[in-house]
């Protein structure tokens, strides 16, 4: 059965912060690379699977000069961080819209997450990535959804998923099973039940409530950075605890205290530790707002296909004649074809 | 196509012999062309030899092609309605023949159902025919008796006890029907706590 010692989960995807950061690092300087040598960074998958930067290669543009100029110009790390994000943000949309089970909101996530630490948002597109994965984890958690349904529902093109499963596959190295905080969180509160009936008559209702509440916490825990970087245990108990200082349901302290007294590996101050981390990298990260993204999703647009700036600059230039040409109708002058530029 | 579908029919009630052994050779059964049976039935065991009986099918062959085409129509349907005078007696013959083997399928189809109903009680009322095994007899018992397959086309699916809707379930008796069928698959609540709290203390501690 799913055991997480033994898991992929544990051994490869939890990593420290300085491997995050560099494994950033890495993504993006490839795609940056890709951009000043190909002047795209899109990556496009072929017939046959593999993968190819189908841009061509900047030496031999004959314009060579004008090319350089207008180079679009890559994301940052923090950029691409908030891209993400506003994704993550998306699937769990997306998932609820069709009431998947919770679960599988989680594990599209984490794919999600786990992709992106091997590809640079530029090089694969974020929406088509989306959808991929959360058609994945409806497989994998076994609820399956076939690529039609998905995108009928969504208005999207089920091919687009099918071709980029296997990319997909290959980004996770196909470790797919994965462990969300959810049934951690559940475990943890029949514990806690047992604790409280010890201790006084607190209802199940209260529990309940704390239940819903730390359910809540978990989602937003999720589209941050940290279940790269923390267990779901920690996480679930750390959304407890959150949850916990709304609610007032328990005596957490307490309950810890007496986790740790009955499993002595963990210590109580190691946890809390964990804990007041986990707390504050969620109340760091922020979630993007719809205004602050269309830039970065304009300069998305153009890396991965710099056709597209060019082809905005000639609308641009039309558009101003135009205005121009609006303005001195209302006069006499004769300058209205002065300008060469209408070569489409 | 739909010109010759129809012709087909046609032919076939008067020599649905023909359209019988095709779909015999194609696997299908009988039973789809029962309702064209009109006139008369040969068969391939109402002819000498495999070659004649060849020769008779390529014979239905040509006049079918003949109509359809639209080919000496005249001459054909001249052909066929001699045909018909010729073997009446054959016809009538052969349907008798047709319509007594259909009414002894039926006739074991049917006595299916009295047997299988899942009530014990009547299971163990009716005494024997020769075959039924023990646990059959059990009252209360939902055993049905496994009988010899190939005895009629198709056996009546019989659902089980909710099959008439003659108890109308309510939310309460659905809950506990699901979750004894839940448990009798080996389900207790007890492995939801267990395996959530496994989960919650394994995953507690990467090293």
């Amino acid at each position: 059965m799913a055991d997480f010692q033994t898991s992929t989960h544990r051994q490869h995807w939890i990593l420290s912060r300085q491997d995050l950061a560099q494994k950033y690092q890495i993504a993006n300087q490839r795609a940056i690379q890709m951009l000043l040598k190909y002047g795209a960074t899109r990556v496009e998958v072929q017939q046959d699977g593999s993968l190819v930067y189908p841009g061509t290669p900047l030496e031999t543009e004959r314009n060579g000069t004008e090319r350089h100029t207008s180079l679009p110009e890559p994301l940052t790390i923090d950029e691409e961080f908030l891209i993400r994000r506003y994704y993550e943000l998306k699937i769990q949309q997306v998932c609820a819209a069709f009431a998947f089970p919770n679960k599988i909101q989680a594990t599209a996530v984490l794919f999600f997450k786990r992709f992106y630490l091997q590809w640079s948002v530029m090089e694969h597109d974020p929406k088509h990535i989306m959808l991929t994965c959360i058609y994945l984890s409806c497989k994998v958690e076994e609820f399956h959804v076939s690529a039609e349904e998905l995108g009928k529902g969504i208005q999207q093109d089920p091919q687009v998923v099918l071709k980029n499963e296997l990319t997909v596959l290959q980004g996770l190295h196909f470790d797919l099973i994965v462990y969300a905080p959810y049934r951690s969180l559940d475990g943890f509160l029949f514990d806690m039940e047992n604790f409280v009936q010890g201790t006084n008559n607190s209802s199940t209702q209260k529990l309940q409530e704390l239940k819903e509440a730390a359910k809540f916490v978990v989602d937003t825990v999720i589209l941050t950075d940290c279940p790269l970087l923390f267990t779901p245990g920690q996480l679930a108990l750390a959304a407890l605890r959150k949850a916990n200082l709304e609610e007032r349901a328990v005596d957490f302290e307490r309950y810890l205290q007496s986790l740790c007294d009955r499993h002595p590996k963990h210590t109580f101050k190691e946890l809390t530790l964990t804990f007041d981390a986990i707390d504050t990298t969620v109340d760091v990260s922020r979630q993007p707002k719809e205004a602050d993204l269309m830039p970065i999703d304009r300069k998305l647009k153009y890396c991965r296909n710099p056709g597209l700036q060019d082809e905005s600059k000639k609308r641009e230039r039309k558009v101003k004649h135009k205005s121009k040409r609006v303005s001195q109708d209302t006069s006499m002058t004769t300058t209205v074809d002065a300008s060469p530029m209408y070569v489409c | 196509m739909n010109k010759e579908v129809s012709i087909r029919r046609q032919i076939a009630s008067l020599h649905p012999a023909h359209v019988g052994a095709g779909l015999r050779i194609l696997g299908f059964t009988e039973s789809s062309s029962e309702w064209k049976l009109h006139e008369y039935n040969k068969r391939e065991d109402d002819f000498p030899s495999l070659r004649a009986y060849n020769d008779y099918l390529e014979e239905v062959e040509d006049i079918i092609i003949n109509l359809v085409e639209g080919v000496d129509v005249q001459a054909t349907k001249d052909k066929v309605a001699k045909y018909q005078e010729e073997n009446a007696e054959q016809i009538v013959a052969s349907r008798a023949r047709k319509a007594e083997e259909q009414a002894a399928a039926l006739r074991q189809e049917n006595g299916f159902p009295e047997i299988k109903v899942s009530n014990g009680e009547q299971v163990a009322l009716q005494a024997a025919p020769s075959g039924q095994y023990a646990p059959a007899l059990l009252p209360g018992g939902l055993y049905m008796q496994p009988r010899p397959a190939g005895s009629g086309p198709q056996p009546v699916p019989v659902g089980g006890p909710f099959n008439n809707d003659s108890v109308p379930e309510d939310e309460e008796a659905r809950r506990v029907r699901i979750e004894r069928a839940a448990r009798a698959g080996g389900w207790t609540a007890d492995i939801v706590r267990k395996r959530a709290l496994q989960e919650a203390l394994g995953s507690l501690w990467v090293n």
